[in-house]
């Protein structure tokens, strides 16, 4: 009798222990309506939003990053640096295969790395990320040395972007230029089909068995297949997320999606994304803006809060400084600096001269109207352009708007002829804020500086920072530099990039990068 | 017979040199630098933009560059895009068959609907079915697609979940609302176009002599006058498979389909000029064949065109 007590109870934990094991429900397919098609899923030649979302459900990184920055083995069970922070080596896990079959080896991080250092499309972002690399030393079959000229005190970090996730060579030997579009990784979705401006398919890795430990499962993913559907008008992708033909859609329209979440029936995601914000790079060569007093009373004069809640419903954050408080080394004294002041942006103006005679509620000084020139682009600007304007008008701005694209904005931008110009970049570092902050990239460089502000103290800060091994001394750096852009009021902050994601209610488990796009491999769907 | 096909094939040709030319053109007079707007605002230095356009074979003259890419375009090669690098003529062979089906099947839709209802309201000749249908056809006609597309989605697909809106290409229920939102507009002109060269038939002496032998007004109708009325309906379904292909523009864009149309839109805002060229090449082609057939059609039904 009491053997069959012991029987049954042991029954019922292996019962319960099987429950247990297919509570989450395992299968099924999920549609995602997608924003921008991807121009290519090659991590050495991504560049933005579109690649990183589906790069990281096909590619595996060396190390992750879960979204505090904490690093988790990936493909490398181990890492370590030298001392000066020029060379990085790798221990590399021995059980891993591509999805091609080929073996996963120190061979293939050497292939990726090598390809990524040059860029595989005109506009990839890896080479960014691999700056003064010399080569990767294929010690043995599972250690490689990644060496640079100089220190690189981000490595680490950018190691955990998609853009240096590790491609199969057998794949990139036999596809060639066509990599891009028959992409082969470690990760837990292979990659099935991509018919141009209609869909790409991936389906489960039935042998993925290396996520990293932040994640919240193991073993293979959840879903049996994802498609994600190119849905360039967000009306379209917000109507297909009523009709129930997708379940997941990126970036839908604002309006609707932030009324869908008040109701209660979806989920929605939004996240600021770490980086520059986007702000408005105030131009201290070209009157009015020449004058320091100008630029404070532009910055006072502009109330964030209700422009994002105007423009955006609130799915963006407003922003104080020029980069966003989910950023390392995020300053919280110089984001504190500039609050919404109508009296104190008048003060200001009427202490540089600037009154407003006429009585035509624009001030002048000496026979000159205060105009600000503002090269705008429709495609990010659109949202908030006129409500900027409508700020700066209340203190007695006037404001020129010219729309251009992106070759016209940097045409006008790089003569000169701006007041202010609209600027961001989403990254994990802060050390992005030298492509425009750095004295160098006004003349030479890449030309996008476009505050033409030279700052000996700005520029060793931006030099240093990027060599400098020590976390602590460089967090300082990074914010003596948001200090100094700041009080020289060369930015006018206006909002945080934010991803936005409107979810079925039975989308479960999602996780999400430092960036803010989901990682699908612990999404699975509950029965309804 | 053939001296006329040859004087079209002839016509034809010197119509797809001037667009070439004129597409090449265009593209290097839209003001901005093209590798700029291709790297947007990633930062690059002077020396690899010099680069980048050297590779392009930007820096070479004007009519060397059109000699370059005429050279090329003769062999059947269209170049490269320059955003993903995949060959031009790749992407539009992918993205043309979806067009084609989407053109067709509105064009079953506008021609049986147009022909069906302009020939009953000209047979029906100021009766209240013609003044109605009139009434509709005026507000189908002004209609523009893309909020038909629109309104039919919200009562197809999200209200009554009937239909798909955007379902994949490859799926046929998702053919219905774009075709229809697409060939609507073009049936409602289609019948009016019909009913009026009908109507203008109608009143012709060789009818009183048809009715006068004792047929029926229906045999009159489609035995007797559709066949006179050949010519400008075989006229206006040409001129509208031209329209629909340029409508699919829109209509993809709606529905999120694949297609040539949404191909070149985005090309254009990417300022990817081998893309760009490309695709308004192949449309060209395409009209310019369409009008072909129709001519040739012409002189197939109408003895009288082949022999003047």
């Amino acid at each position: 009798m009491k053997k069959l007590v012991l029987l049954g109870l042991s029954l019922v934990t292996v019962l319960l222990a099987f429950t247990g094991a297919f509570a989450q429900n395992s299968g099924g397919m999920l549609t995602i309506g997608l924003a921008v098609e991807p121009i290519t899923l090659d991590p050495a030649g991504g560049l933005y939003i579109p690649e990183q979302f589906l790069v990281q459900q096909i590619y595996d990184s060396l190390i992750y990053a879960d979204q505090e920055l904490n690093f988790y083995p990936g493909l490398a069970s181990e890492w370590s640096s030298n001392e000066t922070g020029t060379e990085f080596t790798f221990k590399l896990r021995q059980d891993v295969k591509f999805h091609d079959g080929t073996p996963f080896n120190a061979e293939a991080v050497k292939i990726s790395m090598d390809r990524a250092s040059k860029g595989m499309t005109v506009a990839a972002a890896a080479p960014s990320a691999l700056i003064g690399y010399i080569e990767t030393a294929v010690v043995d079959d599972y250690t490689a040395v990644i060496k640079f000229e100089t220190p690189h005190a981000t490595f680490l970090q950018d190691v955990t972007r998609p853009w240096l996730m590790i491609a199969s060579p057998a794949a990139i030997e036999k596809e060639g230029e066509g990599y891009g579009q028959h992409p082969v990784g470690t990760g837990p979705f292979i990659f099935k089909e991509w018919a141009a401006q209609d869909h790409i398919t991936l389906v489960k890795n039935p042998d993925y068995n290396w996520a990293p430990s932040f994640l919240k499962h193991s073993g293979t993913a959840y879903l049996d297949e994802i498609v994600f559907r190119v849905m360039p008008e967000a009306a379209i992708r917000l109507t297909a997320f009523q009709t129930g033909e997708a379940q997941l859609v990126q970036d839908p329209s604002y309006l609707e999606a932030s009324q869908m979440a008040s109701d209660g029936t979806t989920q929605l995601f939004k996240f600021s994304a770490p980086g520059m914000t986007s702000h408005q790079m105030i131009n201290v060569e070209k009157a009015p803006t020449d004058d320091l007093n100008v630029r404070k009373a532009m910055i006072y004069a502009v109330d964030q809060e209700t422009l994002v809640q105007t423009a955006f419903y609130g799915l963006q954050d407003a922003a104080h400084s020029v980069i966003s408080p989910t950023t390392f080394a995020y300053n919280e004294e110089a984001g504190n600096l500039y609050r919404y002041d109508v009296e104190k942006a008048k003060a200001l103006l009427e202490e540089a001269g600037w009154v407003d005679s006429n009585g035509d509620g624009i001030r002048e000084k000496d026979g000159q109207n205060l105009l600000i020139e503002y090269p705008a682009l429709p495609a990010y600007e659109e949202a908030f352009m006129e409500l900027l304007a409508y700020y700066l008008k209340q203190v007695g701005f006037d404001v020129n708007i010219t729309k251009l694209d992106d070759a016209g904005i940097s045409e006008f931008g790089f003569a000169g002829k701006h007041n202010i110009l609209n600027m961001g970049w989403i990254s994990r570092d802060p050390g992005v804020l030298s492509y425009v902050y750095l004295s160098e990239n006004i003349e030479g460089g890449n030309q996008s500086g476009y505050t033409r502000f030279r700052n000996e103290r700005l520029d060793e800060i931006f030099n240093t920072a990027p060599q400098t091994l020590d976390t602590d001394v460089r967090r300082e750096l990074y914010k003596e530099a948001q200090a100094i852009i700041m009080e020289n009021a060369l930015a006018l902050p206006i909002h945080c990039y934010g991803n936005v994601y409107l979810a079925a209610p039975n989308v479960e488990g999602f996780q999400f990068d430092p960036e803010g796009f989901p990682y699908l491999y612990d999404i699975s769907l509950a029965a309804e | 017979m053939w001296n006329y096909l040859g004087r079209r094939m002839l016509t034809s040709l010197s119509i797809l040199i001037g667009v070439s030319v004129l597409t090449f053109l265009m593209l290097h007079f839209v003001p901005g630098d093209p590798v700029r707007a291709l790297i947007g605002r990633q930062s690059v230095t002077p020396e690899r933009l010099e680069e980048i356009r050297e590779e392009m074979g930007l820096n070479k003259s004007l009519p060397e560059q059109y000699i370059d890419y005429m050279k090329k375009v003769v062999s059947g090669d269209l170049g490269r895009s320059l955003k993903n690098n995949r060959p031009v003529l790749e992407s539009i062979m992918e993205q043309f068959p979806s067009t084609l089906k989407l053109t067709f099947f509105s064009l079953i839709i506008s021609t049986t609907l147009g022909i069906f209802l302009g020939a009953t309201a000209a047979a029906t000749y100021n009766s209240w079915f013609d003044r109605v249908l009139s009434f509709f056809c005026i507000a189908g006609i002004s209609v523009p697609p893309f909020f038909l597309g629109l309104l039919l989605i919200l009562f197809f697909a999200v209200r009554n979940k009937l239909l798909p809106a955007v379902a994949s290409t490859n799926d046929w229920r998702g053919m219905i609302l774009p075709a229809v939102t697409l060939g609507f507009g073009e049936a409602c002109w289609l019948a009016r176009m019909v009913r009026s060269s009908i109507l203008d038939e109608m009143n012709k002496n060789y009818q009183n002599l048809a009715r006068a032998k004792g047929l029926s007004e229906w045999s009159i109708l489609w035995n007797h006058v559709m066949l006179n009325a050949r010519i400008p309906i075989i006229t206006a379904v040409s001129i509208q498979f031209v329209y629909l292909m340029a409508g699919s523009v829109v209509v993809e864009s709606i529905f999120a389909r694949q297609g040539i149309g949404r191909l070149a839109v985005t090309a254009i805002q990417n300022r990817d000029f081998p893309l760009v060229q490309g695709t308004v090449t192949i449309i060209a082609v395409v009209y310019v064949l369409s009008n072909t057939i129709t001519d040739i059609l012409y002189a197939v039904v109408d003895p009288r065109v082949r022999l003047s």
